[in-house]
């Protein structure tokens, strides 16, 4: 093996988490900054730790007419007292406003689930995050995509409570 | 592949997985006080790092340590992703984990063939597995299609993409040749020997599968496994005996039977449950439930009437039927004693009720439990109206039943499974042997004995699991025993063919 096949190589491997790490960013790198309104659950992921499931508001919308599971669906926002709120819903993505990119989960019909891909917060093992009057701060592009900026608790950056790591934590 | 491995590297190799184990616990940590950036740097740098050592060391002459730290590195860089992936909170669903898999086997087959590393590939492939079994489940989630069926045709046309890169290697006589061999030999065993259960078949075609993206990676995978087979084909050209590649397609066609045989049992065996309200998922199908389940729709749900599916008092204590009764003027419930929380409500109820109050706290009791009890009598109706039809025609006739397929062993052991669910059992472990036979085979003739232990651990397994199977049908011993003796002697008898066979071949050959 010669270095050029080294060099190579680790240029592929880092190369792919390097654009991983830049479609992941892009939101926050050219998105508006926005706040969700939610209801959160906590669940554990084997492989990525301890996080916490985000019910949004705007994840349970009224049905289109249409409108299938695992279609997509673009929702406008409007804002209302500094909460983004569902504004409206179209399977065309609008030319201007806010709005965010989501998934049909479920449609009875009346309503909607609609994931966005932002319903979980990772956040260290064994740490206490407060659970009640949760809003959630978002970067929108302008695609739709989002990413969670941090969860804020009456507003203000919720304040995590972190145990002492030890040998036992 | 190196088919020596010292005991040196095998220890080094053990030890480059508890490291990566020790590195996913600490990620799963997720500990705060380090900057996310600085997590990011770290593992990577490790994953360069193990890539350098492993290129040094095999400079240095010590390809066994080499291969030991191509193992942490292919390790390291999925770990990698799926720290990524933590630190932006990406999509934590069934497809998020199928996303981050495909990345991650990409990017560790992509490092196998730059730094020319079976192990690599191996641990590649692996993962490439488990990302087709999380994908189908991805999109069997979304369509609420769990066709089984469909994941074991994923399987098959794997393991024909995997012998087709298999053939393609050997005409460039790659070093992968025989880990893909190997890795189809393992793929179609594990596969074989999980359609060899009676609890599989009866279930691979419950749900249709008729799904746009699940039809959609199954034609990709033929498609693909088609064309790598053809390319291997026509480029081993003469080099493959017509006995070898015939042999192949002969072992595809005989697992193919197995799957195409559980189609016809699919119906066959299962239980008859009484209908739930909730499988019914929009208002409109709610309303049209039939009448003896009584489904409402609440809550944006479909539920079974009940006095906690009204929301509003004049609803509540209209529903005669159920005999509901609003309480602190925030919910309704059916009407019992336990209800009232004070002596004067207790006593004034139209129910036989009495106040009892004890030296800490005071509490309203009685023997009514009608509204509750109506309730739980219906659907106890229902599910014995239900439990009464053993067939899947009787029960999906009814509207408010539901039929599952499958062999309940908690309801009775598998005696009552029709005939035609015995020979599709019976011919998928024939089909196991048949397999494990044909792998043992190869190996001999290719004096490969990593694929001679793999059929006698199969073998072996098959064996173990069928004694275990038998224990819970049968009981007893006498049909094992029968069973056994009948398989072994077919076993002893055809080896002693084939053994005789061979020996006239090689006789005739001496002469001529």
């Amino acid at each position: 093996m010669n270095r050029n096949r080294l060099y190579f190589g680790l240029g592929a491997l880092l190369g792919i988490a390097l654009l991983f790490i830049i479609y992941l960013s892009w939101p926050y790198l050219v998105g508006q900054e926005i706040v969700l309104d939610t209801r959160p659950v906590d669940p554990f992921d084997p492989l990525r730790g301890q996080y916490m499931v985000i019910n949004y508001e705007v994840g349970t919308i009224p049905s289109l007419a249409g409108a299938e599971e695992g279609e997509t669906v673009y929702v406008a926002l409007a804002e209302e007292d500094g909460i983004w709120r569902y504004a409206d819903a179209g399977f065309e993505r609008p030319s201007n406003g806010i709005f965010l990119r989501g998934t049909v989960m479920r449609n009875n019909g009346e309503t909607m689930n609609v994931r966005y891909g932002i319903e979980q917060f990772f956040f260290e093992r064994n740490a206490d995050v407060p659970t009640t009057n949760i809003t959630v701060a978002v970067k929108v592009s302008d695609m739709g995509g989002a990413r969670i900026l941090g969860l804020l608790q009456n507003g203000e950056p919720v304040d995590i409570t972190y145990k002492p790591v030890s040998l036992k934590s | 592949m190196d088919r020596n491995i010292s005991f040196g590297t095998i220890v080094a190799t053990l030890g480059s997985i508890l490291i990566a184990c020790g590195i996913a616990w600490l990620i799963a940590q997720n500990w705060h006080a380090m900057p996310a950036a600085v997590k990011i740097i770290v593992l990577l740098m490790l994953v360069s790092g193990s890539y350098i050592g492993a290129f040094l060391l095999r400079e240095k002459g010590y390809p066994g340590i080499a291969k030991a730290l191509l193992v942490l590195g292919a390790l390291l860089y999925t770990l990698s992703i799926f720290l990524i992936a933590q630190i932006f909170s990406t999509d934590a669903s069934l497809q998020g984990f199928a996303m981050l898999l495909l990345l991650a086997w990409v990017g560790v087959v992509i490092a196998a063939y730059i730094f020319e590393s079976p192990v690599t590939l191996f641990i590649g492939l692996v993962e490439f597995t488990i990302w087709i079994i999380m994908q189908f489940a991805a999109f069997a989630e979304r369509a609420n299609e769990f066709a089984f069926g469909i994941l074991a045709l994923y399987f098959l046309g794997v393991g024909v993409i995997l012998y087709g890169l298999h053939l393609v290697h050997r005409s460039w006589k790659h070093s992968f040749t025989r880990t893909y061999l190997h890795f189809t030999a393992l793929f179609i065993l594990i596969f074989t020997y999980l359609l060899s259960f009676q609890l599989t078949l009866p279930t691979l075609w419950e749900d249709s599968g008729a799904s746009t993206p699940l039809l959609l990676l199954l034609g990709f995978i033929i498609i693909v496994g088609i064309a790598a087979f053809i390319a291997g084909l026509k480029l081993l050209g003469s080099e493959l005996t017509k006995q070898e590649s015939l042999g192949f397609l002969a072992v595809i066609g005989i697992i193919l039977t197995v799957i195409l045989l559980s189609l016809a049992v699919r119906n066959t065996v299962g239980t008859c449950y009484a209908q739930n309200c909730y499988s019914y998922s929009t208002q409109d199908e709610c309303a049209g439930a039939p009448e003896q389940m009584d489904c409402a729709w609440s809550n944006s749900y479909c539920q079974q009437r009940s006095c906690g599916t009204y929301t509003d008092q004049q609803q509540c204590v209209g529903d005669t039927g159920l005999n509901c009764e609003w309480y602190d003027n925030s919910y309704c419930s059916f009407k019992t004693c336990s209800n009232y929380r004070n002596a004067a409500d207790c006593e004034a109820s139209d129910l036989d009720c009495t106040w009892t109050n004890s030296s800490y706290y005071g509490y309203c009791s009685g023997a009514d439990q009608q509204a509750y009890d109506k309730q739980y009598e219906r659907q106890r109706q229902l599910q014995e109206q239900c439990g009464k039809l053993t067939s899947h025609d009787a029960c999906a006739s009814q509207e408010t039943c539901d039929w599952r397929s499958g062999v309940n062993f908690w309801g009775g052991r598998s005696q009552g499974m029709p005939p035609i669910m015995w020979f599709a059992w019976i011919w998928a472990n024939i089909v196991l042997i048949i397999v494990i036979l044909a792998i043992i085979w190869y190996g001999t003739i290719n004096h490969d004995t990593r694929l001679i232990n793999l059929g006698i651990l199969f073998f072996s397994l098959m064996v173990i699991t069928r004694y275990i199977g038998f224990m819970i049908d049968l009981w007893g011993y006498m049909s094992l025993a029968l069973v056994f003796i009948t398989g072994g002697g077919l076993l002893l008898l055809g080896g002693w063919a084939i053994e005789r066979w061979r020996r006239r071949l090689t006789e005739q050959a001496v002469t001529k």
